[in-house]
């Protein structure tokens, strides 16, 4: 074009020598931190996916140990002692002389745990 | 190697691609950082962002237009950011042009002839750093109005409207100081 703005003489300059080197390390550290980063984001991961089985195993060990606690209070108490515990207090007669030794022992065991 | 190689091959993040593009457009965009900034140390700090933040901003480049139209985008964005954050475009441009006036102006009568650059810098920092570098890539880098529409991201009249008046600008200020047709 015939207007155009002649730049043929302004200083055209060439980057540095170690512009080049200067670029490699910044990606190669930028890379490094990106690594870092990712081991430590893995490392937060981890962390938590531990604590969430913790708490799951937790939960799941106390909710097994209050659900087998129940039970046993069943297996080893018979329907008669249970029926008879229930009714204590019920009547003026608390009935001890109609039970056996085995009942009596049976009582007393629960009342001791 | 095809264009099209080197962006692939820089989007699965080959070193050895980014040289090639270092090699082929680095002085370029350097040299366009170089006209919108006037600093030498400040374009070659745009240079190498640039460099590096090409492996990660690639990833997003479609090649709907040429690498090197893209490149000097990046490069014209990196120095508009650079001149608006440090609020000193407008100091920059009064320094510059009061610190070349003087010696440049003096030295005029020994160099009548030819264009003097320096004087030629002068004018051309009678410019904004935006429309300095449109001139650079159209007159100097031989760019057309296409791609300084997609660079620039303005219409091409208005692209053809601002260089024209750039033109008559700089012209005009060269006429006054020495008489350049």
């Amino acid at each position: 074009m015939h207007d155009k703005i002649d730049f043929s003489r302004l200083e055209r300059i060439e980057p540095r020598k170690d512009s080049w080197e200067k670029v490699c390390a910044r990606l190669d550290s930028s890379n490094q931190k990106k690594f870092i980063k990712f081991i430590q984001a893995r490392s937060l991961y981890a962390l938590a996916a531990s604590l969430i089985v913790v708490s799951f195993l937790t939960v799941f060990t106390v909710y097994n140990y209050l659900d087998s606690e129940d039970i046993l209070m069943t297996n080893v108490a018979s329907d008669e002692l249970v029926s008879w515990y229930g009714n204590l207090g019920e009547t003026s007669d608390d009935e001890l002389e109609n039970l056996d030794t085995y009942k009596s022992i049976s009582y007393l065991l629960q009342e001791t745990k | 190697m095809d264009e099209k190689v080197i962006i692939k091959k820089i989007q699965q993040g080959s070193r050895e691609a980014l040289g090639v593009l270092w090699k082929s457009h680095s002085t370029n965009v350097l040299n366009l950082a170089f006209r919108m900034l006037k600093n030498r140390d400040e374009a070659e700090d745009v240079l190498m962002d640039i460099f590096v933040s090409v492996p990660g901003k690639i990833q997003k480049f479609r090649g709907e237009s040429a690498l090197n139209t893209w490149l000097y985008r990046l490069t014209v964005n990196e120095c508009l950011m650079r001149l608006r954050s440090k609020k000193r475009h407008a100091e920059l441009e009064e320094e510059h042009i009061d610190l070349v006036t003087d010696s440049a102006l003096g030295s005029k009568h020994e160099e009548q002839t030819d264009l003097d650059p320096e004087l030629l810098e002068i004018g051309l920092s009678k410019l904004s750093a935006e429309t300095r570098s449109m001139l650079w890539l159209k007159d100097a880098e031989d760019l057309g109005i296409k791609d300084l529409s997609e660079i620039y991201n303005m219409p091409e009249g208005t692209i053809k409207a601002r260089l024209s008046r750039a033109r008559t600008v700089v012209k005009n200020f060269l006429q006054e100081n020495l008489n350049y047709a």
